[in-house]
């Protein structure tokens, strides 16, 4: 079969439209290799990045390499060499250095960075026998949450190309909803996974502040930054969550306590007598009319499976959105210090208008004079926001609401704005400031045909139960005719 | 007008750590080939992050309870922002209001002149930071090195109360003799281990606090320090003089001309922008691990101060060494090792060991391997041996030989009667030359005594 | 001289599922700012080493105005944070540090391999004033 040929076929079977799981499966029952599953996948890459440019361009690792790496996993197989993720290509957010392969955080600052050193989530990956795919697309040092402000394009939204994928890991979150890898890594500071996950229909998880190392992710905000998985389904999230989570003589931020399990499926109901937290803050005023109604139905859904809903109070978002805009832009102006184009890198004069304004807000935050009454106070604030999600989980077990409070927004909608990327995030950033862990689950699309998602959060390391809780949702709403889509491309 | 000096001090000491204060590059850096001591962390890539060396946190607390300070149980460390070439980050990482050691003092000796025979100088804080790479200026080029970036250090801070240089230099030598007895540091200037950073300033009669002081850098060397302050100080009294105020700046010393010069001021003083380092938890003592160490700190003292070589030099003069020797031996490692060893294991009868002690004190330093000691200390005993071991000479030989040198030597026993000690060595050697054999020594110095005479 | 001025009231928020430009949420309050937006902006430049046209300056200067006017909303909680202590960071970890053990460092190839400039193993850098 010619070359050519070959791809229609690979296209036809859609082994790139496989979950993680019928992928391994497929994989140790010897259906198919993990070259033609790898070659699904750039095919499908090839046939549809031109229109979403999801990738980094060029694509690295090259063509040559990423085959190898497939077959060097196919021997493995052969052997029976069980590994959690062998032959499963994966792309990975360009904010994750990668050894010998260009690293930009999508800036023309690092045009022509190469990273000497793997991140430990890399180097996690490979020691698992993941292939990777792909480096993908993001806003700009994860400044944002539309995947506009990238120095290389903006990456485009799936299931209607005129609209935003979200961000910041919109080229991670888009990668998975149109087929292009069997799973993505993202990275999310307050709401960069969760966010692009919830506008691009699929699954993203950040697990708790420190759940996963960070050392070799180029830093935002480092208090906030929680690398986590992009996956088509629950159960892959769980997956990967295995393989990334642990403790890092790297990173002196990382968890102590032991990595769980996160097995799945759960053998028994979690979600009967489960109390569900809803705040009437996260209904905040504004909301798209679509996102409301489907996440109330949705928990209706989870009412019937037997859970118990439960009105808490929580602090308005929106002071969680002063609290993150401070942190996080004075964390952000001290990270992006470091390039002076000295030892690496082009010169600062490229950094892009978001940068500009991020790093010009922290400064002034931090200065003298003004640190009492930006940094500080915000810092007061945040452990007041600490404490009153504490309180909040005496009283429930998980707290769910929507994940963002628009549908995909057009393209073009982040320009010019002063604070558009926090604004964007507001139900999302409490929780990524208390450190929490935050799981978005599609659960359907709007009548303009745009995915809808929800969120589940649950109190620091509890990602086994807001997994489990969100399997559950996903299993009983399994046959939704709306899961049966596919973007259009 | 009399004006009062007003000396402040900022000294940095660099910890002789295995690796690192945040990585676990060698620390040992010191002439090896540029930027070759150098990883992800402290070359400032992107995505690194920082990981403290424990070794270097308990050694600044050590030196803290060296330093009679108190160590807070709450502590952290903080960025601090600014942008220079050898600095990789954009930041260092330092600690600003919760540092790990503050309120100390230290005791130093005075001027032979002074009232009191010892002074005290208030410590303000000692905390630890990371170094920074280092700058190499070729013509309009700077080359930067970064073996040296992300070394510990520690400052120590005092309050400004020293009045003259004698003070600074004996408040240094302490510094150096703590940290060298701790183990922490060589503290060695020439090196860079030891690195003193003074404020200067002249109080004017009647004020209450000078209106201005000036820094000084690039003090290299023990010996600069007092010219560097004197010329500072000199300076700024030339200018008080004049009715005018010294600018508030910092100056940098400059060898060649043992002088200090302006080094181009910012209008405004830097705001570093401090704030907790969020990539480092902070840290927590419980009063148990601070007993410890301050128990530990005080059991190091006080055997340095007994092992110390002055201690030593004294106790082996009491064996019948010559004070020069005593000296001589407590200097070097490896001829203390080899006295101590003899003493111990009683190789020689007591009445040879001052004989021994002169004897080995001569021989060359040797930089060796722990385990050839015994060996070479075997060596060095038959050496010892067989050199001592005297020929007997014929009474009337020496006679002749003594009176020969006498007349030979008018010069040198002229010299001896009017005082000159040392003639008399140079006379015994004469007559030992005409011997073939060795002979004894004090036997010749005897008999040429009593024939001076 | 200061000028007082008053930002619009436009209260929408910024999502409009049509997807019409984004606005902040901006409050009716008012911000107080120096007239000559230069001296702030140029002061906060210096302080972070980044390359600031005129006009530049003038839009980052507003923005800057726009975000300190919502992120203001904060003193409403002064009442309830003035007792609590500040986190900078949330896990609650202590006393994480490493053993004293070296590792092998990077190459001078290595080292050296993204620089743009370098001269017998050293970066290199256009002069700088002669400050140690």
């Amino acid at each position: 079969m010619d070359y050519l040929k070959l791809k229609e076929f690979l296209i036809m079977t859609e082994l790139n439209s496989l979950t993680i799981k019928q992928a391994k499966e497929g994989l140790i029952k010897r259906e198919f290799s993990s070259f033609d599953l790898t070659e699904a996948c750039l095919a499908q890459i090839e046939k549809v990045d031109k229109k979403i440019n999801a990738f980094i361009k060029p694509i690295a690792p090259t063509y040559d390499d990423v085959v190898s790496a497939a077959r060097k996993a196919d021997k493995l197989l052969s052997s029976n060499q069980d590994l959690p993720l062998l032959g499963i290509p994966i792309a990975v957010k360009d904010n994750f250095s990668t050894m010998g392969i260009r690293t930009t955080a999508s800036s023309k600052v690092l045009d022509d960075y190469i990273p000497p050193y793997d991140a430990t989530v890399v180097k996690k990956l490979k020691d698992a026998g993941a292939v990777l795919i792909g480096k993908t697309n993001m806003d700009a040092w994860a400044h944002g949450s539309s995947t506009e402000t990238s120095d290389y394009g903006s990456t485009k939204n799936p299931w209607n190309t005129k609209h935003l994928p979200g961000g910041s890991s919109g080229g991670s979150a888009a990668a998975v909803a149109a087929d292009e890898a069997i799973a993505a890594i993202g990275s999310e500071t307050a709401g960069s996974i969760r966010q692009p996950a919830s506008w691009c229909g699929v699954v993203g998880l950040k697990p708790t502040y420190g759940r996963v190392s960070r050392y070799g992710v180029i830093a935002m905000a480092s208090s906030l930054d929680s690398p986590g998985p992009i996956t088509k389904t629950v159960e892959d999230s769980a997956l990967l969550l295995r393989v990334l989570a642990g403790t890092d003589e790297f990173d002196a931020t990382t968890s102590l306590p032991p990595v769980g399990d996160y097995t799945l499926p759960v053998v028994d109901n979690k979600i009967k007598n489960l109390k569900i937290g809803i705040s009437d803050e996260y209904f905040i005023d504004g909301i798209d009319k679509e996102v409301e109604s489907a996440v109330r139905l949705s928990i209706e859904k989870l009412e019937k499976m037997g859970a118990k809903i439960v009105k808490i109070n929580l602090v308005k978002p929106k002071y969680a959105t002063s609290v993150y805009t401070i942190i996080q832009r004075s964390e952000v102006s001290s990270n992006l210090a470091r390039y002076d184009g000295v030892r690496f890198g082009k010169d600062r004069k490229l950094f892009g208008e978001e940068a500009k304004r991020r790093i010009v807000l922290g400064t002034y935050s931090l200065s003298s004079g003004y640190y009492n009454q930006y940094y500080n106070r915000a810092a007061k604030a945040r452990s007041l926001i600490v404490n009153d999600f504490e309180k909040a989980f005496e009283k429930v077990n998980v707290i769910l609401g929507p994940t963002s409070p628009s549908l995909p927004l057009h393209a073009g909608a982040s320009e010019n704005a002063a604070m558009f990327g926090e604004i964007a995030d507001i139900l999302v950033e409490p929780s990524s400031i208390a450190g929490l862990p935050g799981i978005n689950i599609p659960i359907g699309f709007s009548k303009s045909m745009l995915p809808i998602g929800m969120q589940i959060i649950g109190r620091q390391f509890a990602e086994d139960l807001v997994l489990q809780v969100a399997h559950q949702y996903e299993m009983a709403t399994a046959n939704e005719n709306w899961r049966k889509k596919r973007p259009n491309l | 007008m009399k004006y009062t000096p007003v000396i402040g001090l900022e000294v940095h000491v660099e910890l002789k750590t295995k690796s690192k204060m945040f990585c676990r590059c060698s620390a040992d850096y010191f002439g090896k080939k540029p930027n070759t001591h150098t990883c992800p962390v402290c070359l400032g890539l992107p995505g690194a992050l920082p990981v403290p060396n424990k070794k270097a946190i308990e050694w600044c607390i050590m030196l803290g309870y060296a330093l009679n300070c108190e160590i807070p149980p709450f502590s952290r460390f903080d960025r601090k922002n600014y942008f220079y070439p050898d600095l990789p980050k954009g930041y260092q990482i330092s600690q600003y209001d919760q540092p790990f050691a503050v309120d100390g003092e230290v005791f130093i000796k005075q001027e032979p002149n002074s009232q009191n025979k010892e002074k005290k100088i208030d410590v303000r804080r000692v905390h630890m930071e990371e170094d920074t790479g280092k700058l190499i200026h070729e013509g309009d080029l700077t080359l930067i090195d970064f073996n040296r970036s992300g070394v510990p250090l520690v400052e120590i801070v005092t309050e400004p109360d020293f009045v003259n240089p004698f003070e600074v230099t004996e408040y240094l030598k302490s510094l150096k003799q703590i940290v060298r007895y701790l183990g922490i540091s060589n503290a060695d200037m020439e090196k860079g281990e030891m690195r003193l950073e003074p404020n200067i300033s002249l109080r004017k009669e009647g004020e209450k606090r000078p209106s201005y002081k000036v820094e000084v850098k690039n003090i290299n060397s023990f010996k600069f320090v007092e010219r560097a302050i004197e010329f500072e100080l000199a300076r700024q009294r030339e200018i008080l003089d004049k009715g005018e105020t010294p600018v508030q700046e910092t100056r940098g010393f400059i060898e060649k001309t043992q002088s200090t010069v302006s080094q181009r001021i910012k209008e405004e003083a830097s705001d570093y922008r401090y704030f907790p380092e969020p990539d480092i938890p902070p840290f927590r003592w419980t009063d148990e691990q601070r007993n410890n160490w301050k128990t530990e700190v005080k059991n190091l003292l006080e055997e340095a101060r007994k092992n110390s070589p002055k201690e030593k030099a004294n106790f082996y003069v009491g064996l019948g060494v010559s004070n020069a020797s005593g000296a001589s031996i407590s200097a070097s490692k490896y001829r203390t090792q080899v006295f101590e060893a003899v003493i111990k294991e009683n190789i020689l009868p007591k009445e040879q060991l001052g004989k021994f002690g002169n004897f080995l004190a001569n021989k060359p330093e040797e930089k060796i391997d722990q385990n050839l000691v015994p060996n070479l200390t075997k060596q060095l005993i038959n050496q010892f041996k067989s050199s001592t071991t005297t020929a007997d000479i014929d009474d009337k030989e020496l006679d002749k030989a003594i009176e020969l040198v006498l007349r030979e030597n008018e010069t040198a026993v002229s010299d001896y009667k009017r005082g000159k000690e040392n003639a008399i060595m140079f006379l015994v050697g004469q007559v030992m030359h005409n011997f073939p054999q060795k002979i004894d020594a004090s036997k010749v110095k005897a008999s040429l005594l009593a024939k001076i005479k | 001289m200061v000028k007082k001025h008053e930002i619009s009231k436009s209260k929408d928020l910024i999502i409009s599922s049509t997807g019409t430009t984004a606005r902040s949420e901006i409050s009716s309050a008012s911000v107080t700012y120096f007239s000559d937006d230069k001296t702030r902006i140029k002061h906060i430049a210096e302080l972070a080493a980044l390359d600031i046209t005129q006009d530049e300056g003038v839009k980052l200067s507003q923005q800057l105005d726009e975000t300190l006017a919502y992120i203001n909303n904060l003193k409403d909680l002064d009442n309830l944070v003035s007792q609590l202590e500040p986190s900078s960071q949330i896990t609650g970890l202590e006393n994480i540090s490493r053993e004293d053990e070296p590792s092998p460092s990077l190459s001078q190839d290595e080292a050296l391999k993204n620089a743009k400039a370098t001269q017998n193993g050293l970066f290199k850098v256009k002069g700088v004033l002669n400050n140690d």
